[in-house]
């Protein structure tokens, strides 16, 4: 039995135990989800199939190449190999040697592009020379399953027609889409058995000096819901969300993500000319 | 507390004890399963590359012109290569042949680099082409399992791991893929020209 001068004392040595334990246990809790947190690491945007980090493609550029690549996954998903995804990034450098820092085959495991390994990941460095925004590099890295299609020699001689090509040395959204459709051709054609890929580059002039941006983006969507509603409560704004979200896939907020694919290094560095 | 009671308490504290202790012992066991056949997926990985690099020599020496004539003074280091290949069991034996298939490849990109009839040619494109992707992705694959051996025996070394891979019989420790004898020094060759 104890006494009961001692009770007091006792009581209060309980409860300090009691709030170290808790004390120990939430920062137990929280170092571990400390430690759990990924270091940080270039992430795709919610588009994946169009990551202009260098902000240096414009918007016409940039629906033409999620528009494209968007269409490539779609039809071929669950084909033959597997469903081709082509990603392509923009990075914006210091220095030239800042490219060294980015890995391709990192990135491209990241990103997880492709499935079975079906994917293309391209990345262009941009550096800035006197305020303009000049590509500098153009990196390639092939999936597994890729490789068997898609040879170096290949990938250079498409990057020579049309990003290294002088004919489009003051238009770089031309070549990017000539680029584009080179390696869409060679990925139908050779790949998935389609006849032919058709495009023209003069048309495809004409809607680059033709194009307006088409802002269909979430907020203008609710907008115009809302807008047309008499009732403005939240059940409202939520069904509308919902509608929204269920009609998902055309609309540009839809959030597309790597098919699982990785990839062993193969691929093309190419300076630009 | 009535004795019964006690002894169900104690029963069932054991027992509970017990679970926690067979679901780590599980979780342990195929985790080290996993890393195991990690590097041995990631093992099978690099002789794949290997092999491509060996088909490739063959065809490389064969479809550039004008190489034939200077084939002898590389013929040995290739024909020592695929001996050193086709004959490699052990991982050490795989990773001189390795380092023979590198110094195969100095060789033959030295006799392409010094005549510049053979680099006229639009073979030869194709060649540094396929050289620099293949040394590229041999060297992924080279690190890659570089990385499972190097979370396998950091592991398996580790409290309390370290009495589940004895208990279970793993092994202690994978070597590392350590290229040498000369094979580290293939030229660094500008592709973007």
């Amino acid at each position: 039995m104890v006494p009961m001068k001692y009770q007091p004392l006792i009581l209060m040595t309980r409860k300090y135990l009691t709030q170290s334990i808790y004390l120990i246990v939430i920062s137990f809790f929280l170092i571990t989800l400390f430690a759990c947190q990924k270091d940080e690491t270039l992430n795709p945007t919610k588009e994946f199939y169009v990551n202009d980090f260098a902000d240096a493609w414009s918007p016409a550029t940039k629906n033409t190449i999620l528009g494209e690549s968007e269409r490539l996954f779609d039809e071929t998903e669950g084909i033959g190999e597997g469903g081709t995804q082509l990603v392509f990034t923009s990075i914006l450098v210091e220095n030239i040697e800042d490219i060294r820092t980015y890995d391709k085959t990192e990135i491209y495991r990241d990103w997880e592009i492709g499935e079975n390994d079906m994917g293309i990941l391209v990345l262009f460095f941009y550096q800035n020379d006197e305020s303009i925004q000049t590509l500098k590099e153009i990196q390639i890295e092939v999936g597994y399953r890729m490789e068997q299609f898609i040879t170096p020699g290949k990938l250079i001689a498409l990057t020579d027609n049309t990003i290294n090509n002088p004919v489009y040395r003051d238009q770089e959204p031309m070549a990017i889409a000539h680029f584009l459709y080179e390696i869409l051709t060679l990925i139908y054609v050779d790949i998935y058995d389609y006849e032919s890929f058709n495009y023209d580059m003069d048309q495809y002039q004409i809607y680059l000096e033709t194009y307006e941006e088409n802002d269909d983006t979430l907020l203008t969507i609710l907008f115009a819901l809302l807008i047309s509603s008499d009732n403005d409560s939240w059940l409202t704004i939520l069904i509308t969300i919902g509608i929204v979200a269920l009609l998902g896939g055309s609309f540009s907020f839809a959030r597309h993500k790597g098919a699982g694919g990785s990839s062993g290094g193969a691929g093309i560095f190419r300076r630009k000319k | 507390m009535p004795a019964k009671l006690r002894s169900i308490t104690i029963l069932g504290i054991i027992g509970l004890i017990l679970i926690l202790v067979a679901i780590f012992m599980i979780t342990t066991y195929n985790g080290l399963v996993n890393m195991d056949e990690d590097i041995h997926g990631k093992y099978s990985q690099i002789e794949n590359r290997l092999q491509e690099r060996s088909d490739k020599i063959n065809q490389i020496v064969f479809s550039v012109d004008g190489l034939q004539e200077h084939a002898e003074s590389i013929y040995n280091a290739i024909t020592s290569a695929r001996m050193a290949y086709q004959s490699a069991d052990t991982m050490e034996e795989l990773i001189a042949a390795d380092a023979a298939q590198a110094i195969a490849f100095t060789n033959l990109l030295a006799v392409v680099e010094d005549n510049p009839n053979i680099t006229a040619t639009s073979a030869y494109n194709e060649l540094i082409y396929e050289i620099s992707m293949m040394e590229s992705t041999l060297s992924v694959a080279r690190r890659d399992y570089n990385l499972a051996v190097q979370d396998y025996n950091a592991s398996v070394r580790k409290f309390p791991r370290v009495f589940f891979a004895n208990l279970f019989g793993f092994d202690k420790s994978y070597d590392y893929w350590k290229i040498n004898d000369g094979a580290d020094e293939v030229p660094t060759i500008d592709f973007n020209d």
